[in-house]
């Protein structure tokens, strides 16, 4: 038997974005979905920093980039700049494409490290186009030939999340989805599957489907507090757990990449879009106090605040089971990283493709259950792993927090990528999971994690071919730059910026 | 970079591994380090079990150790593959084209195989998967042309192996090395010096003795030099290879033929001046098996299948069948041979500490050499009757949890299931998947959303264009002698 009606609880980022997905690909086969959201509780609403892959995602529902762009005031991303993290005074950008290219299919970074051991030292940033382009403020799309420097590197956005919901709403109600206002209070299971049959409102509407997607936030109302999941508690890795967040206005022209800045007790992010900046703190309370961290980051906005800052409680982890009987939890249901490296939007995208993938009929089957949870429970470890990588690749030891990362015992995977790029530049690869051999370059050289050797067959080539090699990568990449138009001027050429911006 | 740089490699057996091995270190490494190739007897005994051809990778294998196809086609009786067709395979005599070949295409955001899926509820004649596999069908006319680039051109989705000996190989690369800067030494190993199980150096027959910083095994599972851990293999089979040549003027087919016996299986493979048979069976079955050549068997050899545990123990590396034996069924053995050698070269240790090198090499061979299992073992049914040693043997080895999700998913729904940088793409398991009577009980929901009449007008299509093209090429046999003339041309 085929599955009939689909209930999304949540009218959320992860909410809106499953309707979206599932209103768009199951469209014409008779599945009713129905969304169910609770003004009286609220969203989070601060996830506004994203990967590239949203792009397939917005790409996949025939969303138009210039509309999108326009509607949730978006800003082009070319990266992450992390300030201060390998040492205070440091900073660095991770960007989203490699460094120079592969010669003899062997990685870039080794070629540059012996001329670095040979005292020919060069900044790893000046190889990218895409941190070249963020450090002095431009952008322009990549251009056709993927091959060519400028062309070869991918790019994200930062934009209004409250605004990126209502936009697929729009798309989503136009698909047919059923929108519904109450919050839910109670919901009824079969007694003998134990799978949810319907969930009431407090206003005594009743709604039925044979497939729930917990969109609930950090609840978990059916994931949890219904099925009683259970949560796997990574806070011993990721301590983190609070944050306070404030939007302010803009100071000077946005900027194409987020920051995130390593403090005391956490770190603060600054999300540029186009009409204001987003702003947070992301802490851990047992080193500081949620007065002091307001404090902190109130005085630290360019521009003036636009709301009272906004206090978010977290425990890092995820659940159990993402999917459990006939509930799947996408979004802060699931399980919370935190936003270091925006994976948040990501996860929810992972979650929503592998669930049209693995789509169930009625009568939902072990084996398709135990697949989901096995690609999702992959894709958290391993972002679990690249944030860890963040607080441990470090020569900061100047706070109780700091120090508290010095003494930890890490996951072997992750113990074991350190070793390798340590020991010799080497890069444990996988194909499923989000960050590629490029991501854990930048971080670990960026936060001065240098390789104590190189990969032997960098040596086959001459100094001078390789000197040559490096320097033409470097020009061709400066020249790109120089002719690439400020990221201000882009968004409002390209089309994207808002009314009142343009 | 360290102290103490690795300066010294001292490679042990010239089989196909040992050679292989070889080409590539000379080939890829700096100048500075010295690799020495001893010639040790006997080293090529088992090399029958590499099989008889190789998947894609080849191509780019071979060339980056230094041999393009104008080397290897004129200098071996190398041909083109573009996969094996099993024929009376198991219990249930299935007969299906294993190919080589681009994926699948994926459309309206759906892969391809849901589509036969449900059009094989009403129409059956319409789902045979062979028909929309440009491989395949060019593979049962036996032409061959090599893939052009442009994406429009159904041969582009094509990908060819090759068909090969090890012993003609064998001698191609001996050629190759000796214009290389290689110290090869012709000698047995006396005596093995270990301090615990760090090699010190080894006391040959001809009273010298070699000390190296890596030693690279390339002899027979359990050698003289063979560690506790590198005897300690997984699998519990013993199988006889046998093998047979008949020279040819043309040989036509561009695709192994693997026919199932009761015995085991015997696979002819074109060759450019001949036919190669070789046979696998259980050894109670010898007789039989025999009986499947034409002309008696020339070459005999028998070997335990299985993996060792960890292959890079301290200063000593096993590769090939120092590490690993599998069945030749499919291009496995070949294609994990390669990446046994792609992992030491992407591994050559910095110095004499070689932790960290040898956990990631054997980190991601235990992963290889379970997806490859993997593979060969999908080839075979869980349960049902067995007629012989062979096949009792085959189904009786167990089923890795990762198969099992690999079968599960694929036969409930048409998924494919797939971990890390498998040796086997998506394309070979659909067509191992469906070859082996796993046909999917549903397909995915999406694939209901194409109208009928476009599904139709789609496959015909894709049937049409493959059958258009294939009618367009020359055979196999006039294509490669065509090129080979023009290599030997250019080369004279
Ligand atoms: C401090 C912080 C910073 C972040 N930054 C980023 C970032 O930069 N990039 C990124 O990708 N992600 C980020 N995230 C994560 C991102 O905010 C979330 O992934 C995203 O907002 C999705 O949230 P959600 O839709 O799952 O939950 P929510 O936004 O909490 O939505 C929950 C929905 O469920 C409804 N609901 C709950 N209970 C009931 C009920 N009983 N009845 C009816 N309706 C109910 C609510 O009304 C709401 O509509 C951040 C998160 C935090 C905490």
């Amino acid at each position: 038997m085929k599955i009939r009606n689909i209930c999304i609880l949540g009218g959320g980022t992860s909410g809106w974005m499953t309707a979206a997905g599932l209103s768009n690909k199951l469209n014409g086969l008779g599945i009713d979905i129905q969304l169910v959201e609770s003004d009286q509780i609220g969203t989070v609403g601060v996830g506004e920093a994203t990967l590239p892959h949203i792009r397939f995602f917005n790409n996949s529902l025939g969303i138009d980039e210039r509309e999108f762009m326009r509607a949730t005031r978006a800003t082009f991303k070319l990266g992450i700049e992390f300030c201060d993290w390998g040492r205070v005074g440091d900073a660095y950008i991770h960007p989203f494409g490699d460094y120079g290219e592969p010669i003899n299919d062997i990685d870039f970074h080794h070629f540059w490290l012996r001329l670095w051991q040979l005292g020919h030292k060069s900044r790893l940033d000046d190889y990218s186009y895409p941190i070249l382009a963020a450090e002095s403020g431009k952008f322009q799309l990549p251009g056709p030939d993927a091959m060519k420097i400028g062309s070869n590197f991918g790019y994200a956005y930062q934009f209004d999340s409250g605004r990126y919901a209502q936009f697929l709403r729009r798309y989503s109600e136009a698909r047919g989805v059923i929108r519904t206002e109450g919050k839910a209070v109670m919901s009824s299971a079969d007694p003998e599957t134990g799978f949810i049959t319907s969930i009431q409102l407090e206003d005594g509407t009743s709604i039925e489907a044979d497939l729930f997607i917990d969109c609930s936030g950090f609840r978990g109302v059916l994931i949890e507090q219904e099925l009683k999941t259970g949560y796997a508690d990574w806070s011993e890795w990721l301590p983190c757990n609070r944050a306070v967040a404030v939007q302010c206005e803009a100071a000077g022209p946005s900027l194409p990449y987020t920051r995130a800045t390593a403090r005391e007790a956490g770190w603060q992010w600054r999300i540029p879009l186009q009409h204001r900046i987003g702003n947070g703190y992301v802490y851990w309370n047992e080193h500081i106090s949620d007065d002091e961290a307001a404090h902190r980051l109130m005085s630290t906005l360019e521009g003036p605040a636009l709301a009272e800052p906004k206090q978010l409680y977290f425990k890092t982890g995820k659940r159990r089971k993402l999917w459990n009987k006939n509930v799947v939890a996408i979004g802060l249901s699931g399980g919370f990283l935190e936003p270091l490296e925006s994976t948040s939007i990501h996860l929810i995208q992972e979650g929503i493709t592998a669930l049209l993938e693995l789509f169930p009929d009625k009568a939902i089957h072990s084996s398709d259950i135990a697949e989901y949870n096995r690609r999702m429970d992959l894709n958290f470890d391993r972002v679990r792993d690249f944030l860890l990588l963040h607080y441990v690749a470090t020569q900061r030891d100047d706070s109780e927090m700091w120090r508290y990362f010095r003494n930890m015992t890490l996951p072997d995977s992750l113990q074991e990528k350190i070793e390798a790029w340590s020991h010799r530049g080497y890069l444990l690869r996988y194909e499923h999971g989000v960050f590629l051999p490029p991501s854990w370059v930048a971080v670990m050289a960026g936060q001065n994690l240098l390789p104590r050797a190189y990969d032997m067959r960098a040596n086959a080539l001459t100094l001078e071919d390789v000197k040559m090699r490096l320097d033409s990568i470097r020009r061709d990449s400066l020249a790109a730059v120089s002719q690439t138009p400020s990221h201000a001027d882009y968004l409002k050429h390209y089309g994207a910026a808002a009314k009142e911006i343009a | 970079m360290t102290s103490d740089p690795l300066q010294k490699i001292a490679i042990c057996g010239a089989g196909l591994a040992g050679l292989m091995c070889a080409a590539a270190l000379s080939k890829i490494l700096p100048e500075d380090i010295e690799i020495t190739l001893i010639d040790i007897n006997g080293a090529s005994k088992t090399d029958m079990f590499y099989g008889t051809a190789t998947t894609p990778a080849s191509y780019k294998f071979l060339l980056d150790i230094g041999i393009s196809e104008p080397d290897l086609l004129p200098q071996s009786n190398t041909s083109f593959s573009l996969g094996t067709r099993y024929i009376d395979w198991g219990s249930k005599k299935r007969s299906w084209t294993q190919s080589f070949h681009q994926a699948l295409p994926v459309i309206d955001g759906v892969q391809f195989h849901h589509y036969l899926t449900r059009i094989g509820g009403r129409r059956p004649e319409l789902a045979k998967l062979e028909s929309y596999i440009m491989s395949v069908q060019a593979a049962k006319k036996s032409v061959f042309a090599h893939p052009p680039q442009d994406r429009k051109i159904p041969l582009s989705n094509v990908e060819y192996g090759y068909h090969f000996l090890p012993n003609a190989w064998r001698k191609l690369l001996a050629e190759i090395i000796a214009e290389r800067r290689i110290k090869i030494i012709k000698a047995d190993i006396g005596r093995v010096r270990r301090d615990n199980h760090h090699i010190l150096g080894l006391d040959l027959t001809d009273q010298t003795t070699i000390k190296a910083d890596l030693f690279i095994d390339c002899l027979q599972p359990s050698s003289i030099l063979s560690s506790e851990r590198q005897k300690n293999l997984t699998g519990r089979r013993q199988l006889v290879a046998a093998s047979s040549f008949a020279p040819e003027q043309t040989v036509e087919g561009v695709c192994r033929e693997l026919t199932g016996l009761d015995s085991g299986w015997a696979a002819k493979t074109p060759l450019q001046n001949g036919e190669h048979t070789l046979t696998i069976c259980a050894p109670s079955s010898e007789d039989s098996a025999f009986r499947a050549h034409e002309t008696a068997p020339t070459k005999i050899a028998s070997a335990r299948i299985g993996v060792c545990d960890k292959p890079w123990v301290n200063n000593h590396l096993a590769i090939g069948h120092s590490a690993a034996i599998l069945e030749p069924l499919t291009p496995a053995s070949i294609l994990l041979l390669q990446r046994d050698i792609e992992r030491l070269l992407e591994l050559i240790p910095v110095s004499s500490d070689m932790t960290v090198e040898s956990r990631e090499y054997n980190r991601r061979f235990k992963e290889d050499y379970e997806h490859g299992t993997a593979f060969q073992r999908g080839l075979f049914e869980s349960s049902g009757t067995a007629s012989s040693a062979y096949w009792k043997d085959a189904q009786s080895e167990p089923i890795s949890t990762k198969l099992d999700s690999k079968i599960t998913q694929f036969q409930s729904r048409g998924a494919v299931v797939q971990y890390d940088l498998e040796p086997f793409g998506k394309e070979d398991w659909v067509q191992l998947h469906i070859g082996m009577g796993r046909i999917p009980r549903r397909y995915d929901p999406l694939a209901e959303k194409m109208p009928e009449e476009r599904l139709l007008q789609t496959l015909e299509n894709i049937k049409t264009a493959n059958e258009s093209m294939a009618s367009k090429l020359p055979s196999h046999h006039i294509y490669l002698t065509k090129l080979l003339q023009y290599f030997r041309k250019k080369h004279d």
